[in-house]
């Protein structure tokens, strides 16, 4: 190696670590100090909106623990966009989107932004979905009547009691995210019908089902059968399995109220461990359904 | 220099290599006062009472401790890892630490907390790893060289957090370095021929990794005889084939790593079996990587490569590239005086190449390769691959030996060049270490962007249950605390040593009037866990670093 060389090592590895001096400036300090959270809870309880996301997900534990709006539970645990006419992103600097929400469009075209805004560090993004949809009711704020081949559950706020077992709105964990959802473990097989009598119906009914938790998925891959009947008529059957995370389903309906009934069918409650298959393993299946106006999908976006 | 005798240049430097070495572990005691316990700590200190009970016994009835049933009881607890670090972790306890009164000991006023106290012989190998790259540096191009070697390791922040523990992946690494550097004496040395076999004995006693060390050893061996061979058309003598170092490490390193074990001295191939089952059967742990959780296999083949260029500094891990590159290309075209006769007790004189280059790299490159298997269990933490870093300092030293040899800068220039160059080498490592503190395990390089920039490209935070600072209830009304992954060995250390909230239990999540919940992707389902019982998705406490939740409180409502 010659001189010119060495010394042009030399200098390219002086100007590499001044380069991660400075980017050690800017990255080991805090970007948010505890001043700048209240200013932000006012501003996101301020706006009129449908929903509030986090365009910077790591952010959720503080984020809900400081600004109240990000801690209801249909936003710490979403569903997905689908029935939202508009809402807000907080995020911190330029974070406007997230990978994270466009995998809640679910196919969806992404919203337009309307406004934009700094408060402290953080950034506020309004969106708006052009089509106005609209989400008229939810399985999980009001929950449905359950019926198994025992008989009627006793239904009492967000939890039903049946002779298999406890079906309940709870939090539950599908795909490493928090949902929000109707929640059982039956012994194999056992169906579980689901029922709401003049249900308010928009144009889509769309719902998804999973299973929680991680450990249970990571030894089963068993099926879920969910079939749907609209006024006693046969509406539609999705079977998914594990494997395949947050899955969603949708039902065209037609508006107005109409009496829904849904089958869920786990095939196995169990686990297969290192000791063969345990009846007792820890799956639960984790249920959701709205009824959804998708409002004008012809309107050209401006 | 020609002023200063030559008694002192001859110790100067030795002196100043365990001056360091007494600093580095001073300033570990000191700064992991404030590091929590993190899980594996917890049943390590309760195995090593038990064994230094044993050792204490074994001073005052040797007939008794050594007989079967006594050295089984006290080795079974952990019976998994070697026993050297927990006997030398309880002696330390013995010796120096506090302890409270138990039914069947009295209590005991020592120099520091218990914990403390079992920390101190990991830290005392840190520390002594650290003023060992010194001295290799030093010898290999003077004071500069041996501070960049030192500080490319120990500033390390991943190296910095677990040097501070109760654990075993720095002092394997300090062990395995140590190993290596006897094997490069052991090459001109009938002495270091012998030494190399019972520090490698020493090494495997203290971890699992060391027993990679002799294979990789012989490996570097076989490449030194194929290259003379194939560039100079040297043929070893057939005594140099097998030489020395390598008889001494197959034969003495067993019997001493045997002997460091008890537990194995009543099965040694019974039990010997059952620990390499254990670990080459180890558990799948769930490990997030670019926002995947991780625990089945195979984990992506670069999962490692990229963990160490997301929590190295880019200049350590160029300036250690520059130097394999460099002078592992002047090792290969190295000529060879083959003046000296290469004989089984020295089989590499000094008129043969040593080929340090390569040596080191194999060492730097092989714990990552090894880890990046898709045969190999999903282990997780960066810690496992730790055994390469000393190497990649030593390589960091091989590149400033050989750039300033040839950048042929004059003098007077280069007496202030040096030290600059050497601080802005380091300054990126210390700043990151300086901001983790006790946190270090979550801790990021600057051109990852950090804590923040790991988070948002879906990177570990933590998985050990010791981000714990502040988070405790401490207002005399919370009774029951879950503790998620906080191990309970752990607590009731804290509680041995009066740094757990008087009154306050632990308990399962139901009955608890708080929980704890260690920040991991797969930790979501214990984070709704905790929302379902407190009714709430909003934590009472959040601890951070730079921003980014690494541990929050959830409580009941006051």
């Amino acid at each position: 190696m010659n001189a010119t060389t060495a010394r042009r090592i030399l200098a390219g590895l002086a100007a590499l670590a001044g380069l991660e001096v400075v980017l050690g400036g800017l990255a080991y300090r805090d970007a948010i100090g505890p001043q700048d959270w209240p200013p932000l809870a006012d501003a996101v309880a301020a706006e009129e909106v449908d929903t509030v996301r986090l365009a910077t997900p790591w952010l959720g534990p503080r984020a809900r623990m400081e600004v109240p709006a990000l801690a209801a539970p249909n936003v710490a645990a979403p569903a997905d966009l689908h029935g939202v006419t508009d809402l807000l992103v907080v995020g911190l600097g330029d974070d406007d989107w997230s990978d994270a929400l466009d995998r809640e469009l679910e196919g969806a075209a992404r919203p337009h932004r309307r406004t934009q805004r700094r408060v402290g560090p953080f950034t506020l993004s309004r969106y708006a979905f052009p089509s106005e949809p609209t989400t008229l009711q939810r399985w999980v704020d009001t929950p449905p009547a359950m019926d198994t081949p025992s008989g009627s559950c006793r239904v009492r706020g967000a939890s039903g009691r049946c002779k298999e077992g406890v079906v309940s709105v709870r939090f539950a964990e599908v795909d490493y995210e928090p949902r929000r959802c109707l929640t059982y473990a039956f012994e194999d097989g056992t169906p579980l019908t689901l029922s709401r009598e003049a249900m308010p119906l928009g144009t889509v009914l769309r719902g998804h089902v999973g299973v929680s938790d991680f450990n249970g998925r990571l030894r089963s891959d068993a099926a879920i059968r969910v079939e749907v009947r609209i006024d006693g008529d046969f509406a539609g059957r999705f079977v998914t399995t594990d494997a395949q995370g947050w899955q969603p389903f949708t039902v065209p309906t037609t508006p107005g109220p109409h009496d829904v009934e849904v089958v869920l069918t786990d095939t196995v409650k169990g686990t297969w461990g290192k000791r063969g298959y345990s009846g007792r393993g820890g799956r639960k299946v984790c249920f959701e359904l709205r009824s959804i106006d998708e409002g004008d999908k012809g309107e050209v976006p401006s | 220099m020609n002023d200063i005798p030559k008694w002192l240049r001859l110790t100067a430097a030795p002196a100043f290599a365990v001056l360091l070495a007494l600093l580095v572990t001073a300033a570990l005691s000191s700064a992991h006062r404030g590091t929590g316990y993190v899980r594996d700590e917890g049943i390590y200190f309760d195995a090593s009472r038990s064994y230094g009970a044993w050792a204490a016994k074994l001073t005052t009835d040797p007939g008794a401790a050594l007989s079967k049933k006594v050295r089984d009881r006290h080795f079974a607890p952990n019976h998994e890892h070697p026993a050297l670090m927990k006997i030398l972790g309880g002696v330390s306890a013995r010796a120096v630490g506090s302890a409270p009164a138990t039914e069947r000991t009295p209590a005991r006023r020592g120099w520091m907390p218990e914990g403390a106290a079992m920390r101190l012989p990991a830290q005392l190998l840190a520390g002594m790893a650290t003023g060992l790259l010194f001295f290799a540096g030093y010898r290999r191009a003077g004071v500069l060289a041996g501070l960049l070697g030192a500080g490319a390791f120990m500033l390390l922040p991943r190296v910095w957090f677990n040097a501070g523990l109760h654990a075993f992946d720095v002092p394997v690494a300090a062990a395995i370095l140590v190993v290596v550097l006897a094997y490069r004496r052991a090459q001109r040395s009938l002495g270091w021929g012998l030494a190399v076999g019972v520090l490698l004995g020493v090494a495997i006693a203290v971890k699992h990794n060391a027993l990679f060390v002799g294979p990789l050893l012989a490996l570097h061996h076989v490449l030194n005889l194929a290259l003379d061979r194939v560039r100079h058309g040297r043929v070893a003598p057939r005594s140099t084939w097998v030489p020395l170092p390598l008889v001494s490490m197959m034969v003495v390193a067993p019997l001493v790593a045997l002997a460091l074990w008890p537990w194995l001295w009543t099965d040694p191939v019974g039990r010997f079996t059952e620990y390499m089952a254990f670990h080459s059967q180890h558990s799948w742990y769930n490990m997030e990587f670019l926002g995947v959780n991780y625990n089945q296999p195979p984990m992506p083949l670069a999962y490692a490569a990229v963990m160490t260029v997301a929590t190295v500094p880019a200049i350590v891990l160029v300036t250690a590239g520059a130097g394999l590159v460099l002078q592992g290309r002047e090792d290969v075209r190295q000529p060879l005086h083959d003046d000296a006769v290469a004989s089984f007790s020295r089989p590499r004189p000094s008129s043969l190449p040593a080929r340090d280059a390569l040596l080191y790299g194999l060492f730097a490159l092989f714990p990552i390769a090894l880890i990046s298997l898709p045969s190999t269990p999903i282990f997780g933490g960066t810690k496992h691959w730790l055994t390469g870093y000393p190497f990649v300092a030593l390589l960091c030293v091989e590149a400033w030996a050989r750039l300033w040899r040839c950048a042929d800068i004059p003098t007077a220039r280069r007496r202030w060049m040096q030290p600059v160059a050497c601080v802005l080498l380091l300054i990126p490592s210390a700043i990151a270490t300086r901001d983790g503190l006790t946190l270090n395990l979550s801790q990021y390089a600057p051109l990852v962007g950090g804590p923040r920039g790991a988070a948002d490209l879906g990177l570990n935070r933590g998985f050990w249950g010791h981000a714990v600072g502040g988070l405790l209830p401490d207002d005399g009304r919370t009774r029951q605390i879950h503790l998620h992954d906080l191990h309970e060995l752990a607590r009731r250390q804290y509680a041995r040593e009066g740094r757990w909230p008087a009154g306050l239990q632990s308990s399962g999540l139901p009955k608890a009037d708080a929980a704890l919940l260690f920040h991991e992707l797969h930790m979501t389902t214990y984070e709704v866990d905790a929302w379902n019982r407190f009714g709430t998705t909003a934590p009472a406490a959040v601890l951070e670093l730079d921003d980014v939740p690494l541990t929050s409180l959830y409580a009941d409502e006051p």
